[in-house]
């Protein structure tokens, strides 16, 4: 069973047809890549799969469970993690405050405990203090945990907004071009993270512009055009795929 | 270390506190005095709202006026006692918050400010207009004062107004301690990430309705208490005290002492209590000074005193 | 019967004219430079003490000091824009928010202080000549603030369907960086548009002042109501904003005469939230 199943959706913005009877099964462990040109419908199909966006017609399953049209939280909190194009962040916050923040889907809240300061709590604090640590190392963002998020480059914007979605524990991690306009050296690390990231357990699925990036490091690419998917197969399938190649240079 | 040095200027403090009242023995200042601590529970309640959570609320002063009414109310027709009544004032104010909050939530930015806005002038005009109920302009008066209490060996009658100032000075202690520990805890977290960013918020696992709702209601609570209190302690109340210009008058204490902050409201409403009366600003020369204020410090001194001094301090520390 | 509910209709229509001329600045100015002026009710209200001042201190008729306190309003908003949101651009919404709404504060409360709360009264010269026709009246002065309203909205229309400026108005509104591309200069339309708004605002000021009453306090009522008419339109959406204005003066009208007059301001919360209860989703957006 896959992990996650897309099974006919539609979404039409006004008389602007968004995605158009996509199918798509993202199975678990893989590194699937989703490209298209501009306008294509991909940023809308992570919005869809997240419940950022109710589709028009069809379904979302994730783990068997119908998450169609769920609250974006509800979606979290089942382990559909993403991040946005444009490494959204808490920019007024420092590194290590936006991890923190992102282990919020851990467990649930006890408010008594929260309010009293317990030794539980605390200890609970300290455990999620050592989570981040740990985070901030496998990122390489150490050196900057007290930095605020705006102060950073874009390329280590981009990485914090993936630490900040590993701190959520992610089974599926949707990242929105993570590697996009950063140098080859930056894509590499980056990349080489989302490599450890699935070797560790986690199904991802990206969104990217950067050709290498995608087919160096994906298992398998699927390609949207005008909402619809033109192409889903491995790299060397789709980088001769003759649609493929007209759509791109016709855009 | 940063611990004893903590406890010792908290001390310090509340020893100051405690004795103030002594230092004069004009009953008008401590008449102010225990204004500044009605405002300093509205101010801090408003900055939980929209200084930690990002949700603009224009009505705090007529969850000020609910929790006033129901006070007030409850304790003419049924004889009930301050201690009585603030419990339902509170509770009464935050479950109205609750419900419409549960409606307007949804809308962000101007649009909730508008709503809000909206809403206090609705409480307003059935404050007035429902005259069975609350007599309209003519207003409640002969609300009785607390029933005495013995605490310590010492019988409070609150006839004088240092005992009342002793009053809502641990009540002022109270709140700030309650929203110091909400703040500091998880929740205050998820309130912080959603008035920075509500997107990554949710994307994140965070309810973020349930958050907003949560500041909304404990801090239009809070506002309710203090409306109980000052129904208790003016023995009067008129609609006129909890209008759209007295939302107003909290909010820029709140922005000018720095919204984002504990003490800053509180020092925005000791600050913004006594100065308008030693200037002698009233009516609408104060609200003409006050709309400069608010304008200036939100181009100029956005993060406000409190949160000014922060900042300083923080690039000075960063520096060296 | 028939001609009460009918003459209510028409005092409804008067209200929806004043409330689609407030609306239609405010909504374009969202539209377009993405901000609220929380003190366009006092740009209403100083376009109504601009009129007062021509007509009765300077013998002006009233015809003629509505386009001049346009003007002054426009120049106002102008210099508003300038001085008071050009700083903060950038900056998150809340401050903008709270920004324009101690402008509104500051206006409100500085008349107060040089003119005094009391209301006075407009002479338009129109107030007494009354207008009759199928068995309902009308006094001319309200006549013509819907003539005013329609004369507006629709010069407005054809201005932005048709002029070159008009469709580089649409253009920012839709897209700011794609009209910024082709070579649109977005200070000028930001000046343009708020000068706009600004001066429909002081229209609707003047005439409903000539109604009315004249008075420091006078706007901010109105202003409110705009809002309203302004989320159940759609934000930025013209025609939206035109119709929710017509429904909320007619609503108003109808309420104050068949249920309440007390309440009469009450209405627009409650269309408000019945628009809530029944499309929680629709007000959330808004399309040009």
């Amino acid at each position: 069973m896959a992990l996650l199943e897309l099974e006919n959706v539609n979404k039409k913005f006004g008389g602007l047809i968004a995605l158009s009877e996509f199918e798509l099964k993202v199975q678990q462990g893989e590194i699937l890549g989703l490209i298209g040109p501009n306008g294509s419908g991909k940023t809308t199909t992570f919005n869809v799969i997240t419940g950022f966006l109710k589709p028009d017609g069809g379904k979302v399953i994730f783990e068997g469970k119908d998450i169609t049209g769920l609250q974006p939280h509800g979606i979290a909190k089942m382990g559909v993690i993403r991040t946005f194009q444009l490494a959204n962040l808490f920019f007024e916050l420092t590194v290590l405050d936006n991890i923190l923040i992102g282990f919020h889907n851990l467990s649930k809240i006890k408010i008594f405990d929260e309010l009293l300061n317990s030794r539980s709590r605390r200890k609970r604090e300290e455990e999620l203090l050592a989570k981040a640590v740990e985070i901030l190392r496998l990122t390489e963002l150490d050196s900057h945990k007290d930095k605020l998020a705006k102060n950073l480059s874009a390329g280590w914007r981009k990485t914090l907004a993936i630490a900040v979605a590993l701190a959520a524990n992610p089974k599926l991690l949707l990242l929105d071009e993570p590697v996009c306009t950063l140098s080859p050296a930056r894509v590499a690390s980056i990349m080489n993270l989302v490599m450890r990231l699935r070797d560790s357990g986690v199904t991802v699925m990206l969104i990217e512009h950067n050709m290498r990036a995608i087919m160096d490091y994906c298992d398998r690419i699927a390609v949207l055009n005008f909402g619809k998917k033109i192409a889903d197969g491995s790299p060397e399938q789709v980088k001769q795929n003759r649609e493929v190649i007209d759509a791109y240079l016709g855009a | 270390m940063k611990r004893l040095y903590r406890f010792f200027s908290f001390s310090i403090l509340i020893i100051f506190l405690i004795l103030l009242p002594q230092l004069s023995t004009k009953d008008y200042y401590i008449h102010m005095l225990v204004m500044a601590g009605i405002y300093s529970i509205l101010a801090q309640s408003l900055g939980l709202i929209i200084g930690f959570t990002g949700q603009v609320s224009l009505c705090h002063a007529a969850f000020y006026g609910i929790g006033a009414y129901i006070s007030a109310l409850l304790a003419l027709n049924f004889g009930l006692s301050f201690w009585i009544t603030f419990w339902f004032g509170g509770i009464g104010a935050g479950v109205v918050a609750y419900l419409f909050g549960c409606l307007v939530l949804r809308l962000k930015g101007h649009f909730l400010a508008i709503t809000t806005a909206l809403f206090g002038i609705m409480v307003t005009l059935i404050l007035d207009n429902w005259t069975e109920l609350t007599k309209g302009p003519m207003g409640l008066p002969g609300i009785p004062n607390p029933s005495p209490v013995q605490l310590l060996g010492v019988k409070l009658q609150f006839v004088s107004r240092t005992e009342y100032y002793y009053l809502i000075l641990v009540f002022v202690l109270l709140t700030a301690l309650i929203i110091y520990r909400i703040i500091h805890s998880r929740i205050g977290r998820a309130m912080i990430a959603i008035r920075e960013n509500e997107e990554v918020a949710q994307s994140v696992g965070i309810n973020t309705m349930r958050f907003k709702l949560a500041a909304f209601s404990i801090g239009s609570g809070f506002a309710g208490i203090a409306g109980s209190f000052y129904a208790h302690y003016i023995l009067f109340i008129s609609p006129i005290s909890f209008t759209l210009p007295e939302s107003i008058n909290i909010l820029v204490m709140m922005i000018f002492g720095g919204m984002q902050t504990l003490l800053g409201p509180i020092v925005g409403a000791v600050t913004l209590t006594f100065l308008p009366e030693f200037l002698r600003m009233t009516g609408a020369l104060r609200l003409t000074l006050y709309g400069l204020a608010l304008m200036l410090l939100i181009i100029f001194l956005p993060s406000g005193i409190v949160g000014g001094i922060k900042e300083k301090w923080v690039s000075f520390r960063e520096k060296s | 019967m028939l001609t009460v509910f009918l003459q209510q209709i028409l005092n409804g229509l008067v209200l929806g004219s004043n409330y689609a001329l407030m609306a239609l600045g405010l909504t374009m100015i969202f539209g377009i430079l993405e901000i609220i002026n929380f003190a366009h009710g006092e740009i209403y209200m100083i376009g109504a003490f601009t009129a007062l001042y021509f007509t009765t201190f300077l013998g002006v008729p009233f015809l003629l000091a509505i386009p001049i306190s346009m003007v002054g309003a426009a120049l106002l908003g102008l210099m508003i824009q300038r001085v008071v949101f050009r700083p903060i651009i950038g900056k998150p919404m809340i401050n903008g928010m709270l920004l324009s709404f101690g402008l509104s504060v500051f206006l409100m409360n500085l008349s107060i202080l040089l003119f005094k709360a009391d209301p006075r009264s407009l002479e338009s010269g129109y107030a007494h000549a009354n207008v009759q026709f199928f068995g309902l009246q009308i006094t001319l002065e309200r006549l013509i603030a819907i003539i005013v309203a329609v004369i507006f909205v629709s010069f407005l229309y054809l201005f932005i369907q048709w002029t070159k400026v008009g469709r580089a108005m649409r253009a920012v509104a839709e897209d700011r960086e794609a009209a910024q591309a082709v070579g649109v200069n977005i200070a000028r339309i930001h000046l343009l548009t708020f000068a706009i708004g600004c001066a429909l605002a002081a229209s609707a000021g003047s005439v409903t002042g000539a109604i009315f009453f004249v008075s420091p306090i006078m706007g901010w009522a109105p202003a409110i109501k705009s809002f309203v008419v302004v989320i159940l339109g759609g934000f930025g959406n013209i025609t939206g904003a035109i119709l929710a204005s017509f429904i909320l003066g007619i609503s108003e009208s109808l309420g104050s005469g068949y249920i309440s007059y007390a309440y009469k301001d009450a209405y627009a919360f409650v269309i408000l939230l019945l628009a809530f209860l029944l499309k929680p989703e629709g007000l959330l957006g808004g399309s040009k």
